[in-house]
């Protein structure tokens, strides 16, 4: 048993929206996810930190079915996810966000025919009329302000961090109950990220949803999310209430992956605040 | 403070088109580095920083074009020679022994198909012609040492290596012929952040013993603070502050390097909300008149609309903020 089994952490409330018990994925000789237990939360944002390498897309992509789990399963509301359910019910209840806001959305396709796609394929509106109203609504709830401008521009006239508010957008327009969101700042500029960042904590606070927060960087997981997961080699090496995890870090990998992290407020002059700024 | 070692006045670059208007991807740009001094430039995509490094290291390539403006640098002993005004033959008795550059793919820097020692022997035979074949060979092995990698892999491909050793083995290969000045581009974007600690220490070591200079492009402001001595920070092809890396992070006088600032949750200190900086980088091509940062600015005003602020230098600072000269 590993660490990542014991004790559940005090912030989880009810029962899990959707699980992983002991899955284990792997590519031809290479085990990229090893027996892992993950549970989601409503209300409640997950993060899930590692390195390249550490298997932890592998596991978002277990989450969303794009991969069948070599062992383990996934359950949606305590059920078994059956491999011959049908993907659209599932996809209803379970959004993934992309890593790339260039190549997740169809550049030859307007905004308008990108958000109402998905609200016909989950038959959340019909006729053009009350489509336009929900895009716009939805577009609005991402802030992108007024909505109604956007509806007839194409990816391409967008900046990287309106696609990916776009992207946020089409995949709340399902009104999923989990979003799985695989680095979904990584590639956006700085000034932006945190702007993306505040959005999935208001889904997180207005809507209830369950959120899998999946980065490298440490730091955006602290602000972000309710308890931090650390992947390594595959596994779940350490899991914990975010504040508890960052102060009292147990595992040696969390510790060196909290040491090697940029954070400006560590250097030497920062930690004397007696000196004087020239 | 040291000797100036290069020092850039009214730096122009454009990204020339035939049809369309050229579009200007750094605009007067000042900068001085010093003998054995660390300076940052962070900005973010399309402000203007890769496109500085090129111009100033003459490494662009069309359609960048300097259009304005000289780079002085003063090489070992001798007068100071304008970069921008050089030939290539003159540029390439520079090029290594003076100053080197570091790229940020290691894998597309380096031949795939030579060993490392074979990539460290161009550099030597062409930069010290009277080096014997085993000095060349033992002074591989000692860069390889110095930047943390067993000499006898030397013997190896690059693909034989792993992405922080090759990142590692190009900051040797820049340290081969002592240069006093080592430009490096987003030197550890590529790699993970435990190896990026360990090269950023390596880094600042090397820098201690060696006493070369870095000029360090980055967009992660956060990194650039505990790095650099001094930091510019670009925004829309121009530098709108600069300062000591201990002013921009303490005391921002730009509402964007403020912004820029706060865009990093910390890791030590309790977690606040932050705002982080609402709308877009303007487009380079159809700037506004006033202050290129006005229209997602909290703190504009008329004025800024109107007419673009210059660098107000203030102590070892400055910053292009109509804010800062009515402080004044």
């Amino acid at each position: 048993m590993t660490v990542a089994d014991q004790n559940p952490p005090s912030v989880r409330t009810g029962s899990p929206v959707l699980e992983a018990r002991g899955v284990s994925c792997a590519f031809g000789q290479r085990t990229a996810v090893d027996d892992v237990s993950l549970a989601l939360y409503p209300g409640t944002i997950t993060a899930l930190v590692g390195e390249s390498g550490s298997g932890k897309t592998t596991l978002a992509r277990l989450f969303a079915l794009f991969y069948r789990p070599s062992a383990g399963e996934i359950l949606l509301d305590g059920k078994p996810v059956s491999a011959r359910g049908r993907k659209v019910d599932y996809y209803g209840q379970v959004q993934m966000i992309f890593q790339d806001p260039f190549s997740s959305l169809n550049s030859l396709k307007r905004i308008r025919h990108v958000l109402s796609r998905a609200l016909a394929v989950h038959g959340k509106a019909s006729g053009r009329r009350e489509t336009d109203a929900k895009v716009v609504e939805f577009l609005e709830r991402v802030s992108l302000t007024p909505g109604s401008q956007y509806l007839d521009k194409y990816p391409d006239e967008l900046s990287g961090g309106q696609r990916q508010r776009i992207s946020i957008a089409r995949s709340l327009s399902v009104e999923p109950r989990v979003l799985l969101a695989d680095e979904p700042t990584s590639m956006l500029d700085a000034s932006i990220r945190v702007g993306i960042l505040n959005l999935l904590r208001k889904q997180r606070d207005e809507e209830g949803l369950a959120v899998l927060y999946i980065t490298h960087d440490i730091a955006s997981a602290r602000y972000l999310a309710d308890e931090i997961c650390v992947m390594k080699d595959g596994r779940i090496v350490e899991r914990a209430p975010t504040e508890q995890l960052i102060t009292d870090p147990q595992h040696p990998y969390t510790q060196q992956l909290l040491a090697a992290a940029p954070d400006p407020s560590r250097t030497a002059w920062a930690s004397n605040p007696e000196g004087e700024v020239r | 403070m040291n000797d100036v070692l290069l020092e850039a006045r009214a730096l122009s670059v454009d990204y020339v088109s035939e049809r369309g208007p050229w579009v200007p991807a750094c605009a007067d740009v000042d900068l001085t580095v010093h003998a054995g001094e660390i300076v940052g430039i962070a900005g973010e995509s399309a402000s203007g920083k890769s496109t500085l490094l090129t111009a100033l290291t003459r490494l662009q390539r069309p359609p960048a074009v300097t259009s304005g403006g000289s780079v002085t640098y003063r090489p070992r002993g001798g007068d100071p020679v304008d970069l921008v005004s050089m030939s290539e033959r003159q540029l390439s008795r520079l090029r290594w022994t003076e100053m080197s550059v570091v790229m940020q793919s290691a894998m597309a820097c380096l031949n795939p198909v030579t060993t490392i020692l074979a990539q460290f022997r161009d550099v030597l035979k062409r930069h010290r012609p009277g080096m014997s074949k085993s000095d060349r060979v033992r002074r591989t092995g000692e860069l390889l040492e110095m930047v943390g990698i067993p000499a006898d892999r030397m013997y190896s491909y690059p693909h034989q290596l792993s992405g922080g050793m090759r990142q590692r083995t190009l900051i040797a290969l820049a340290l081969a012929c002592d240069p006093q000045l080592i430009v490096m581009d987003e030197p550890t974007t590529a790699v993970d952040v435990v190896m990026q600690r360990q090269i950023l220490n390596q880094i600042l070591e090397l820098q201690g013993k060696l006493g070369f200079a870095v000029l360090f492009v980055t967009h992660d402001l956060s990194l650039l603070i505990e790095l650099a001595d001094r930091i510019a920070i670009m925004y829309a092809g121009r530098i709108v502050e600069t300062g000591s890396a201990r002013q921009i992070y303490d005391a921002p006088r730009h509402p964007y390097t403020k912004g820029l600032r706060d865009a990093y949750p910390p890791l030590s200190e309790p977690v606040r909300h932050l705002p982080g900086i609402s709308g877009t980088p303007p487009d380079l091509r159809n700037l506004p008149i006033g202050c290129a940062f006005a229209p997602r600015c909290a703190h504009r005003f008329d004025r800024c609309e109107s007419e673009r602020p210059e660098l107000v230098v203030r102590g070892d600072g400055a910053a292009a903020c109509h804010l800062v000269e009515v402080e004044r």
